[in-house]
C-alpha cells in the first residue's frame, strides 16, 4: 500500500469519525426507568393487589412536571413511564401523563397480573386504545415471586404471546435464579424484543447464576438495562466501583444492546470509557430509539 | 506463504503437536490434586488447636487418613496430591508432617496455616519450611464469616507473614471470598512474582455477581491461578455440576487454561468444564500447571 493510500484512508477514516460524532451528537438521550406515582390517591388508587404500597403522603401531587424537570436537569430528551407495581393493572396515572405530554417526547408501559385469564385480553384492549404503551413486564425475583413462580407457566406465554402479536418490547425485571427459565420463554417467541430490567437484578442472585444471565445475550434480540446501580454501590454518581462488573456485562451484549437508564446519562461515558461515542449515543437512547421505532 | 509452504506449514504443526506430542504429552502429565485435608481419629497423638475455628467430630475420623486417600486417588486415577493443612490444627502441623514422612516426596507435599496476627508467626512458617522442605504453601482464610484470622490483607502482620513466605519461595494460598479480592490483590501487587493459588473458586457463595468481577480481575496478575474445587458447595447436580457451565466456562476464559487448577471431586470435571479445549490444556488444569508451579519434575 502507498503513501497516498494510506492517506487518503486516513482521511476517510476522519471523515466517518467526524460523521459518526456528529451522528452522536443528534441521538436522543432516552430513559426507560421512572415510575410515576401521584399524592392523589383518590383518582389514582393503588391496586388491592398491588405488591406494595408506598406513603402517598410522601408522593408528589403532579409526579409529570418533577421528572420534566429532572429530564431537563440531566439533560435526557425522551422517556418511557414506567406503569409502577402498586397500581396493578390500572394504568390510569401513566395514561394520565401520556395524555398531558406529546408523543415525540413520552411513551409507557403496561403490567399485568399473568394469572388473570383476561391479563392478554387487556393488553390488547389497552395497547389499541393508547398505542403509545409500547411494552408490558414480568416481575420474577427472589423476594418478588407474587405473580407467577415460572416463565413456562401457561398464563404468562399467553401473555407474552400477546405482547409479542402487538409489537411489544417484553420487559422482564428478573432475578438471576430465573434467567435460565427466561431464556426458554424467549427462544420460543423466536425474535421477540426483550430489556432485561437493571442487570437483572444482580444483588438477588447467585454468582454462578449470573452465568445464565450473560448466557441472555446469546438471543439477538435482548437487551440489558444498565440501571439501578445505587442498589450496589455507593459511590455515586458514576460508581466506578463497579467498572469490573460492567464492563463485562457491557462485552456481553454489546453496545449495540446496552441500555442506559436511571441516575444521569454520564453513567454511560464512565462504564463504556474505551468505546466510540457513537457507541455510547447508542446505549444513552441509540438502541432505544431503534429498538421502540421511535423517529 | 505460498500452497506448498502452507502445506509444508501445516504437516509440521501435525507432526510437532497438534496431533502427535501434544496428545502424548497430556497423557504423561500427572494428575495432581491441591485440596484434601488430612484428619486423624486420634486426638491424643494429633490434638485439635485450643485456638481453633472449629473442632469436627473426630469419631467419624479415619485412624489413617493418609492410607484412605491413597485408596481414594488409585480410584480416582490421582497421580500426586497436596495434603492441606485443616484449620482445627490450627498451627500445629504434626500430622501433616507425619503423612509426608510415611510417603515417598514423588506423591505428596503438604500446605501450611498460621495465625497472621501471631507475631511469631513468620518465623515458624520459615523454621517448618526449613525443616520439612516439602511444605510449599502457606494459607490466608478471609471471607463472610470467617473473618477472625485477619482485618485486612493491609495489615502489617499479614504483609509480614506473606513476605516470609515469599522470601521461602512458597505459593501463597487464599482461601477468601469475593468481598476481599480488591484487598487481596494489593497485596499480590506488593510482591513482584509472588505466586498465588485462590482456593474453590474464590467461594462463589459468599458474594456477589459484582464482587466476583473484582475476582476476575485477579486474573490479569500474572502469578495468580485458580481452584476449580467446592463445585458441590453450589451446585447438586454432581459428579460433573454441568448446570454452573455458563459460570465455570467464563471462570476458565478469563484465567485461561495456564492457570486453572482442577481439585476436588473426579478429575474429569475438568473434562466436562473444559469441554472444546485441547487435550493438553486439559492435562495442565488437572495437574500440569500445579507440576510446573510447584517445579515438582
Amino acid at each position: 500500500m502507498d503513501r497516498r493510500h494510506v492517506l487518503g484512508l486516513m482521511g476517510a477514516g476522519a471523515a466517518s469519525l467526524a460523521a459518526s460524532a456528529a451522528h452522536a451528537a443528534t441521538t436522543p438521550v432516552i430513559e426507560w426507568n421512572q415510575h410515576m406515582f401521584s399524592r392523589d390517591v383518590a383518582r389514582f388508587p393503588f391496586s388491592p393487589r398491588g405488591t406494595y404500597k408506598p406513603d402517598a403522603s410522601r408522593l408528589s401531587a403532579d409526579p409529570l412536571v418533577d421528572y420534566q424537570a429532572h429530564l431537563k436537569a440531566f439533560g435526557i430528551d425522551r422517556a418511557l413511564f414506567v406503569h409502577p407495581e402498586p397500581y396493578g393493572d390500572d394504568h390510569a396515572l401513566v395514561l394520565d401523563c401520556l395524555a398531558r405530554t406529546s408523543p415525540s417526547q413520552f411513551k409507557a408501559t403496561s403490567m399485568f397480573f399473568p394469572k388473570d385469564d383476561d391479563a392478554p385480553a387487556k393488553l390488547e384492549a389497552l395497547v389499541k386504545q393508547h398505542p403509545r404503551i409500547c411494552s408490558t413486564r414480568f416481575h420474577l425475583h427472589r423476594g418478588n415471586t407474587h405473580y407467577f413462580a415460572s416463565f413456562a407457566e401457561p398464563g404468562v406465554r399467553a401473555l407474552w404471546k400477546k405482547a409479542v402479536d402487538l409489537n411489544l418490547v417484553v420487559e422482564l425485571d428478573l432475578g438471576p435464579n430465573y434467567a435460565r427459565d427466561a431464556g426458554n420463554a424467549i427462544a420460543a417467541f423466536p425474535g421477540c424484543k426483550v430489556l432485561i430490567d437493571h442487570m437483572c437484578n444482580p444483588k438477588q442472585g447467585m454468582i454462578w447464576e449470573y452465568g445464565d444471565v450473560l448466557d441472555l445475550a446469546k438471543y439477538p434480540s435482548v437487551y440489558m438495562k444498565m440501571s439501578v446501580l445505587g442498589s450496589m454501590a455507593n459511590d455515586k454518581p458514576g460508581y466506578e466501583s463497579l467498572l469490573p462488573f460492567t464492563r463485562r456485562v457491557i462485552k456481553e451484549f454489546g453496545p449495540d444492546r446496552m441500555v442506559w437508564s436511571g441516575d444521569s446519562p454520564h453513567i454511560a461515558d464512565v462504564h463504556m470509557k474505551g468505546y466510540s461515542a457513537a457507541d455510547i449515543a447508542k446505549v444513552k437512547g441509540g438502541n432505544l430509539q431503534k429498538l421502540l421505532d421511535w423517529a | 506463504m505460498d500452497r506448498r509452504h502452507a502445506l509444508s506449514f501445516m504437516g509440521g504443526l501435525v507432526g510437532a503437536g497438534v496431533a502427535g506430542l501434544a496428545p502424548a504429552r497430556a497423557a504423561t502429565t500427572p494428575v495432581i490434586e491441591w485440596n484434601q485435608h488430612m484428619f486423624s481419629a486420634n486426638t491424643a497423638k494429633f490434638p485439635f488447636h485450643p485456638q481453633a475455628v472449629y473442632k469436627p467430630d473426630a469419631s467419624s475420623f479415619q485412624a489413617d487418613p493418609l492410607a484412605a486417600y491413597e485408596k481414594h486417588m488409585k480410584e480416582a486415577g490421582i497421580d500426586r496430591g497436596m495434603l492441606v493443612q485443616p484449620e482445627p490444627y490450627g498451627d500445629d502441623h504434626r500430622l501433616v508432617l507425619d503423612c509426608l514422612r510415611r510417603s515417598p516426596p514423588a506423591k505428596f507435599k503438604g500446605t501450611s496455616l498460621f495465625y497472621p496476627k501471631n507475631p511469631d508467626s513468620p518465623k515458624k512458617l520459615v523454621a517448618l519450611v526449613k525443616s520439612e522442605p516439602r511444605i510449599v504453601s502457606t494459607r490466608f482464610h478471609a471471607h463472610r464469616g470467617k473473618e477472625m484470622y485477619l482485618e485486612s490483607f493491609a495489615a502489617p502482620y499479614v504483609r509480614a507473614l506473606w513476605k516470609a513466605a515469599v522470601d521461602s519461595g512458597l505459593i501463597i494460598e487464599l482461601h477468601i471470598g469475593p468481598n476481599y479480592a480488591l484487598q487481596a490483590a494489593a497485596a499480590i501487587r506488593a510482591f513482584p512474582g509472588c505466586k498465588v493459588l485462590i482456593d474453590h473458586m474464590c467461594e462463589p457463595k459468599l458474594g456477589t455477581p459484582y464482587e466476583y468481577a473484582n475476582v476476575l480481575d485477579l486474573a490479569k496478575l500474572p502469578n495468580v491461578y485458580m481452584k476449580i474445587s467446592g463445585m458441590d458447595y453450589i451446585a447438586n447436580d454432581g459428579p460433573d455440576y454441568r448446570s454452573i457451565l455458563p459460570f465455570t466456562s467464563r471462570l476458565i476464559k478469563e484465567y485461561g487454561p495456564d492457570r486453572i487448577v482442577w481439585s476436588g471431586g473426579v478429575p474429569r470435571i475438568a473434562d466436562v468444564h473444559m469441554k472444546g479445549y485441547s487435550a493438553a490444556d486439559i492435562a495442565k488444569v488437572k495437574g500440569g500447571n500445579l507440576q510446573k508451579l510447584l517445579n515438582w519434575s
